[in-house]
């Protein structure tokens, strides 16, 4: 709707304005102030005054700072969230609301009010510069000074795209499935590069793109995207601080670590299994295994641990070189990329574990298997496959027989696999929960909200979370006073023409509308998704069922991805949306090769 | 109303019949039937027997073996001879199946016999016992008492040759050498599982017969435990008789207690003809 005009306010001693003007609009406000009191006359509505009651909300607003706007609902900092599909980034849920449709007329009523200024405030900002500018410099250095600025910033797009292009193979080949899983959800590694990689695109974007073009001045994805942009610098910047600090102390005191390391994880993973073993070997806790299999598989887990000592021996000696080029990724990749090597050094060493999981999980669930399936042999009842369900069904004598002398020879067996399982599985997933361990803490480090924080602290109106309003502050009270003192007749208004009519007084009341900031713990939204994803996979009742059942119970795929707005993870991918570059910015080109991540 | 509150009409109830379809039964014929609960304590008795003597060394694997062997031929013989005149062509199962059958299972059971014979080292010979008796308990209620199924074993028939088995695997891995494990489990499937078939078969053909068998397998019992512990061969005649002869009594002197009612408030039973050839 174009703006029109709903009211006249006269100074003291003005009349009123031009009746054609007033009978012209369909709700006419008329209103008068004088020195520090403001009132209204009278309000119409089609020409008749109205009588019921008015509420005026006021509001603060400055000019100035435009980045300062009103909204009904508290603003969405996830800008995954509001990724859009397409081109627009005025389609919000937000501007359903009766509410927020009146605060978009609130926040565009600065821009009007510099519009009808005129460019006499926008001039005296250009003369301002032309003065500095010939003071400091002749026009001719200004002119090499643009034109090697120019050329710079060319040259730096120009890098800028290349980078793009490559970072876009390098995410093509993270991505890519070997063995059936991907590089980067195995890898710590992997993931902590992938997530470098799409930080780096995105920052570059988004810098081409505010560069390019000339942001809103309160679109609302704007104050979001903001200091989104800006976290991630601070949370780059944190991040490569801790990983000097830490990689200087890990270059210098590398033989010693690398030592404790080798130390450590002999005594863990080696010699603990060997004992536990050798104490499940003769009735551990009095339970009573069969010997004959307990042997078995004591004799058989033995000899594979001395198989993964003897191949794993070697590696020890380069232990020194591993914690070396960890220190030296610190100042490449930041604290996060050291935690990741470690993560990734502890699976590592931690494989022959998993091995054996895998081992005595396949064991333990053919067993159950098989006991299920016969214990319904001796109800008479058979696993109907066509129907998915047990139905009952009649045995020969012979498929009984065997059945029950199978069917004891594993009831007997069973606690003695049920013993080996459970240790392994109780090993396994105390590393996966030691990986999960790691997961939080780089998860941590990558999506801290430093920025968030001190933009809130320092501006608390940066981020609006809403309206809350107030009865009784002090630019009300001008108004009641006005209002209440107004028997027919303006106080302290001496020289006004037109008298008012004696009958009615206006009925006001005058609230005082404040921007409700953000609560802080809105800022930590990265956290909650975070924990949210963890405790949904790693605390969840379908481990206890996976492991009760024997059912191989698998890591838990990386927790990293989805932060990074804008570009797809490959799950999502098949949407194909998302690209990595923002086309609806009108940022110039668009490389062909990039497109959306698999 | 006419009626006062607490008004009983005359035709009430009256269509109700008590005890209409009860049949009193006849003692004689209560003793020929309950026959086939001694049969079965016989065997078990007979089967412990076995057991005890092949513990203590009294008796060979090899002679096991090799009597079982016999028997289950001729019974093999037998049941074919009852084959071709009890039942239709359509009906008859082949031979050469049946003998494949027992040849695999046979192979199978001599290559599992050492591990059946390890398989209880650890538990200590009193849980052995107690486990024994209870699976033997549990054989003995849920045992097919009826002539109906001649080879089919349905449910409750099933739980009972899974007690009897698993009470001889326990009690097999109480003894010494492969061969006697062998042997004896071979005799505890043939006994639990074969036997009771020819049972039912020789019930089907004469009850003379059947009853000529429960005399010889109650004297085979106690002549057995005489050797044993002459106690419990005394308990087991006496329960024998007192099952055979005496219950029966007591059932039809309690059948006088016996309170059916009927009424055309019963639910309906619908009448399915069935067709036979």
């Amino acid at each position: 709707m174009p703006p029109t005009i709903v009211g006249y306010m006269s100074r003291e001693g003005e009349g009123l304005c031009e009746p054609d003007a007033r009978d012209a609009c369909e709700h006419w406000i008329d209103a008068f102030t004088a020195r520090t009191q403001i009132a209204f006359r009278a309000i119409l509505s089609m020409g008749a005054e109205i009588s019921e009651r008015v509420i005026v909300i006021l509001y603060e607003e400055s000019a100035t700072e435009p980045w300062h706007y009103y909204m009904a609902s508290p603003i969405n900092l996830d800008l995954t969230a509001l990724a859009p599909r397409g081109h627009s980034n005025v389609i919000d849920p937000s501007t359903r609301t009766c509410l927020q449709h009146v605060l978009n007329y609130v926040n565009t009523a600065g821009q009007v009010y510099t519009y009808l200024q005129g460019s006499s405030h926008a001039a005296s900002k250009r003369s301002l510069r032309a003065a500095v500018w010939t003071t400091i410099a002749s026009e001719t250095n200004r002119q090499a000074f643009e034109r090697s600025q120019a050329s710079a910033n060319a040259l730096f797009a120009w890098a800028c795209s290349v980078f793009i292009v490559l970072s876009a193979y390098l995410l093509r080949v993270l991505d890519l499935s070997a063995f059936g899983f991907r590089v980067k959800e195995v890898s710590a590694v992997g993931q902590q590069v992938d997530l470098i990689m799409r930080r780096m695109v995105y920052l570059i974007e988004q810098w081409r793109a505010s560069y390019h073009t000339p942001k809103p001045a309160h679109g609302r994805r704007h104050n979001a995207q903001y200091a989104g942009f800006w976290n991630s610098v601070w949370v780059i910047a944190v991040d490569i601080i801790l990983g000097c600090a830490l990689g200087i102390f890990l270059i210098m005191c590398s033989q010693a670590v690398g030592d404790w390391i080798v130390l450590s994880l002999e005594q863990y993973t080696v010699t603990s299994l060997e004992d536990t073993i050798l104490w499940l070997r003769g009735w551990p806790a009095g339970l009573k295994l069969n010997n004959g299999l307990d042997g078995f598989l004591a004799e058989l887990f033995l000899w594979l641990i001395h198989f993964w000592t003897a191949m794993f021996q070697p590696v020890t000696q380069y232990m020194r070189v591993v914690v070396i080029f960890a220190g030296w990724s610190g100042f490449v990749g930041g604290c996060s990329m050291q935690l990741a090597i470690f993560s990734d050094a502890m699976a590592l060493t931690t494989l022959h574990t998993y091995w054996f999981y895998m081992v005595a999980t396949r064991i333990f669930h053919w067993q159950l298997v098989t006991l299920y399936s016969l214990f319904n042999l001796f109800r008479g009842r058979k696993h109907n496959v066509l129907r998915n369900r047990i139905d009952s069904c009649d045995y020969d004598l012979d498929q009984l027989l065997i059945g029950t002398i199978l069917f004891t020879l594993l009831t007997y067996l069973f606690p003695t696999v049920l013993v080996y399982y459970a240790t392994f599985a109780g090993r396994r997933v105390a590393v996966i929960m030691a990986q999960g361990l790691f997961e939080i803490l780089l998860g941590i480090l990558n999506h801290c909200p430093i920025f968030y924080i001190m933009l809130r602290l320092r501006d608390p109106r940066m981020f609006p979370g809403g309206v809350s309003y107030n009865v009784s502050s002090k630019h009300a009270r001008r108004f009641i006073e006005a209002a209440w003192s107004m028997p027919g007749s303006p106080v302290r208004i001496s020289r006004d023409p037109i008298p008012l009519s004696a009958r009615n007084r206006l009925n006001t009341t005058i609230i005082q509308m404040e921007p409700a900031p953000l609560p802080l713990s809105a800022l930590f939204f990265q956290y909650y998704q975070i924990w949210v994803q963890f405790s949904a996979s790693y605390l969840s009742l379908g481990l206890l069922r996976s492991l009760v059942v024997g059912d191989v119970v698998r890591p838990v795929p990386r927790l990293q991805h989805t932060m990074i707005p804008g570009l797809s993870s490959p799950h999502e991918a098949d949407n194909a949306e998302s690209s990595p570059t923002f086309a609806r910015d009108g940022v110039a080109h668009t490389s062909p090769e990039i497109e959306p991540v698999h | 109303q006419e009626y006062p509150d607490d008004y009983v009409d005359d035709t009430f109830l009256m269509e109700l019949q008590k005890n209409a379809n009860v049949r009193m039964y006849d003692y004689s014929t209560i003793v020929i039937q309950t026959t086939v609960i001694t049969q079965h304590i016989s065997s078990i008795m007979i089967f412990i027997s076995v057991f005890i003597n092949l513990y203590r060394g009294s008796l060979t694997g090899k002679t096991l073996v090799w009597c079982s062997s016999i028997s289950t031929v001729l019974g093999f013989i037998f049941w074919d001879i009852l084959n071709t005149y009890l039942r239709t062509p359509e009906q008859r199962i082949v031979r050469v199946t049946l003998i494949k059958g027992a040849m695999f299972f046979a192979l199978l059971l001599f290559g599992l016999s050492p591990i059946l014979r390890t398989l209880t080292d650890a538990t200590s010979k009193d849980t052995i016992w107690a486990m024994t008796v209870i699976f033997f308990g549990v054989n003995l209620a849920f045992h097919d008492y009826s002539t109906g199924n001649l080879t089919n074993i349905r449910f409750p028939g099933s739980v009972s040759l899974n007690g009897a088995v698993l009470a001889s695997v326990l009690l097999a891995s109480q003894l010494n050498n492969n061969l006697s494990v062998f042997a004896f489990l071979s005799f505890a499937l043939k006994w639990f599982a074969l036997f009771p078939i020819f049972r039912r078969y020789l019930k089907r053909i004469s009850d003379t017969a059947s009853m000529a068998t429960t005399m010889v397998l109650a004297l085979m019992a106690t002549a057995l435990f005489m050797y044993i512990n002459k106690a419990v061969a005394l308990l087991h005649i006496f329960s024998s008789l007192f099952i055979t002869f005496a219950c029966p009594l007591w059932l039809i002197w309690v059948q006088r207690y016996k309170n059916e009612i009927h009424g055309p408030w019963d639910e309906a039973r619908p009448i399915v003809h069935r067709y036979f050839h």
